[in-house]
């Protein structure tokens, strides 16, 4: 018996609801009732779903599910490089959003992505890099009025008097 | 009556009104288009917009914009995987797969144009349903509307997956959705629930930032993976638009199905607090179940072309439909309709009886500007359809640095808030964990939409009736519904199967 990745999810998800149950077994009768009903029912489906994936015969690959599927490494490249890679890259963006803030993070990020990450050639990059700030500073700035948060540094460099 | 509908075009069709709808329909595309952005955000917006204007130019102005936002939000759903709305997240199971397998033209022709049948079929069913639909309304109490939620959970679980694992987990799944919806601040008794002492989550779990990651996240790392183009293993020389008409040839051979999922969209638009979201995946489950053959149920979810018709009829229609209660009860079927409701009063109309009888050509003239709207905005991206799927032969490395700015910028304009941003990535993290091990995502949005309304009809119904709720000759009736929609795929395999070794 060889346990996976969805025994895992399966056997999270049992343990998500047991909290949730006994959490919600505090409140008043108005505000536990859906909970409760929820807890439990979903406790008992992934149950059964832990212990089929687990003893069960019938076949229980992802692609049973009417939902899109993953593709191969295109290169032969590892797939999970390659989506450690991905996910480290939008992490990353995140990162930068908080340290310097959302307006900044654009074009530098655009620009890393195009450069480092994608290998693009430096002219391609610096025109696809203007035209991602273009349309972020006209349409989220400029026409919707989004606020944006500063960043850590920004706010540093204001808290220091530096930045007004 | 007939008078008034005539009124009503011509209402339309003065230059000053026709002006502001032209006006509300380009600010529609663009929303539409762009992912965050939602049809009701925008409607809030140019509410301060409407105080000079006359009744006769204001509602053509909101409504040609609110009207055509579902038919553009397909767009972004088929050729990048991102929904540009809610309400178009069903059409990425199939359309965005098409995309993949190298028929955009095809795919976004069939959006299109199923859009616009389901957007003109709501709006006829909006001018004939009006007078006689109110009984229908009135008829459902807290027990009826919390088993026909349960029914349409039952609908997509169904076509969650095969066999009973996949019903299960399609359950299972729903049951996740409803769990997350518990977070925030309860409504009842004010308790906060799971919000780990954050107030960013005393409003819940903002639906937007939740879908955009859920849907978006896991279709770039996909494409990173894949290291192409969207469109693969097709020869860029190969015209995508191509196809286009065969898509909306594909709305006419499959005309009784766009028609019955209009019919769903705008039924399910007419019951208060369902709306857009629930509409499209019950479309996409009856396009499945209408499966006429073992091997074309098969295809759903790897591109075919009934899995388009059905949400891009549905999550049209259900506009018309959603105009009923609000117009004439002056109940609204959508937040949309809510924001669309403070018009009303904003113009000086009260909704109710009155919207039948002294302002029936104004009633009739938001018939006209859904219809009317609808079809230029579709002339209009058919047009432009051969640039928009040649988008789909541009490289992986140079889309994903956009994809990635239009998820995060999506998600941040939901509150604001860098937590709408932690938000998307959990969710994206969690949407790629649920697509690898096979886990549905539809009917986790479906409970995650409508967690909030189950727990309010299960509270009134509980407190209410007690255990005797169950025992409503409605209730059973439509219980019965959701068990025979939960065997009909056991019975309909089993009688393909036969049907196939016969011949």
């Amino acid at each position: 018996m060889k346990l996976s990745g969805k025994h895992f999810m399966s056997f999270g998800l049992i343990l998500c609801t047991s909290y949730l149950v006994i959490t919600a077994l505090k409140w008043p009768f108005k505000t536990a009732l859906f909970p409760v009903t929820i807890g439990i029912s979903v406790f008992f489906m992934a149950t059964a779903v832990f212990l089929m994936d687990l003893f069960g015969k019938e076949k229980s690959d992802s692609s049973e599910a009417l939902d899109f599927k993953l593709s191969e490494s295109g290169d032969g490249e590892p797939e999970l490089k390659r989506t450690i890679n991905i996910f480290l890259w939008i992490l990353g963006w995140f990162l930068v959003i908080l340290l310097i803030g959302f307006p900044l993070s654009v074009p530098i990020y655009v620009m890393a992505l195009l450069r480092f990450r994608g290998k693009e050639s430096w002219r391609l990059t610096i025109i696809l890099t203007a035209v991602a700030w273009a349309f972020f500073y006209g349409i989220f700035i400029k026409i919707l009025n989004t606020p944006f948060m500063d960043g850590w540094i920004q706010r540093g460099l204001m808290y220091l008097g530096i930045l007004s | 009556m007939f008078d008034s509908f005539i009124d009503g075009l011509f209402m339309v069709l003065q230059w000053k009104a026709f002006i502001y709808m032209t006006i509300g329909m380009a600010i529609g595309f663009c929303v539409g288009i762009l992912p965050g952005l939602g049809g009701g955000t925008t409607l809030a917006l140019m509410l301060p917009f409407i105080y000079k204007m006359t009744p006769q130019e204001a509602f053509p102005f909101l409504l040609g914009m609110h009207s055509v936002v579902q038919t553009t939000g397909d767009i972004t759903s088929v050729l990048f995987g991102i929904p540009g709305e809610a309400t178009s997240v069903a059409t990425i199971v199939d359309g965005y797969q098409m995309t993949k397998n190298g028929e955009a033209g095809r795919a976004l022709g069939a959006a299109l144009m199923s859009s616009l049948v389901g957007a003109i079929f709501g709006a006829l069913f909006l001018a004939v349903a009006i007078p006689i639909v109110r009984p229908l309304v009135l008829a459902f109490g807290s027990p009826e509307m919390l088993m026909i939620t349960l029914l349409g959970l039952t609908c997509i679980a169904t076509l969650s997956g095969r066999g009973k694992r996949g019903l299960l987990l399609g359950m299972m799944t729903g049951g996740v959705g409803f769990m997350l919806s518990l977070v925030g601040q309860e409504r009842l008794a004010g308790i906060l629930r799971f919000t780990f002492g954050q107030l960013y989550l005393w409003n819940g779990l903002p639906m937007v930032p939740v879908m955009v990651g859920l849907f978006a996240i896991p279709e770039i790392v996909d494409m990173a993976v894949a290291g192409t183009s969207i469109a693969r293993n097709v020869d860029p020389s190969v015209k995508l638009g191509r196809g286009v008409w065969q898509g909306i040839k594909d709305t006419f051979k499959h005309f009784w199905l766009t028609v019955r999922c209009s019919l769903i969209g705008a039924f399910i638009g007419l019951m208060p607090g369902m709306g857009g979201g629930v509409a499209q995946w019950i479309a996409y489950a009856h396009a499945t179940q209408s499966a006429r053959t073992a091997k074309e149920r098969e295809r759903f979810g790897k591109g075919a072309v009934r899995g388009v018709l059905g949400p891009g009829a549905a999550n049209n229609s259900k506009e018309g439909g959603s105009l009923i209660p609000t117009v004439a009860f002056g109940i609204p079927g959508s937040s949309s309709m809510a924001i669309l409701l403070g018009a009303f009063f904003l113009l000086g109309i009260v909704p109710g009886p009155d919207m039948l009888t002294k302002y029936l050509p104004l009633t009739f003239s938001m018939v006209w500007t859904i219809c009317i709207s609808n079809i230029i905005v579709v002339a209009v991206s058919l047009l432009f359809i051969n640039y928009l799927a040649r988008l789909t032969f541009i490289r992986g490395s140079l889309l994903i640095p956009f994809i990635i700015l239009l998820v995060l910028t999506g998600g941040y304009t939901s509150n604001n808030h860098v937590g709408d941003l932690i938000v998307v990535l959990v969710s994206g993290g969690l949407g790629y964990l649920m697509v690898r091990f096979g886990w549905p995502r539809p009917p986790f949005i479906i409970g995650f939409i409508l967690g909030d309304l189950v727990e309010n009809y299960l509270y009134i119904s509980v407190t209410r009736y007690g255990i005797d709720w169950l025992y409503r000759p409605k209730v059973i009736i439509i219980f019965l519904i959701a068990v025979g929609v939960a065997l009909y795929p056991f019975l309909q395999k089993k009688n393909l199967l036969n049907k196939e070794v016969q011949v």
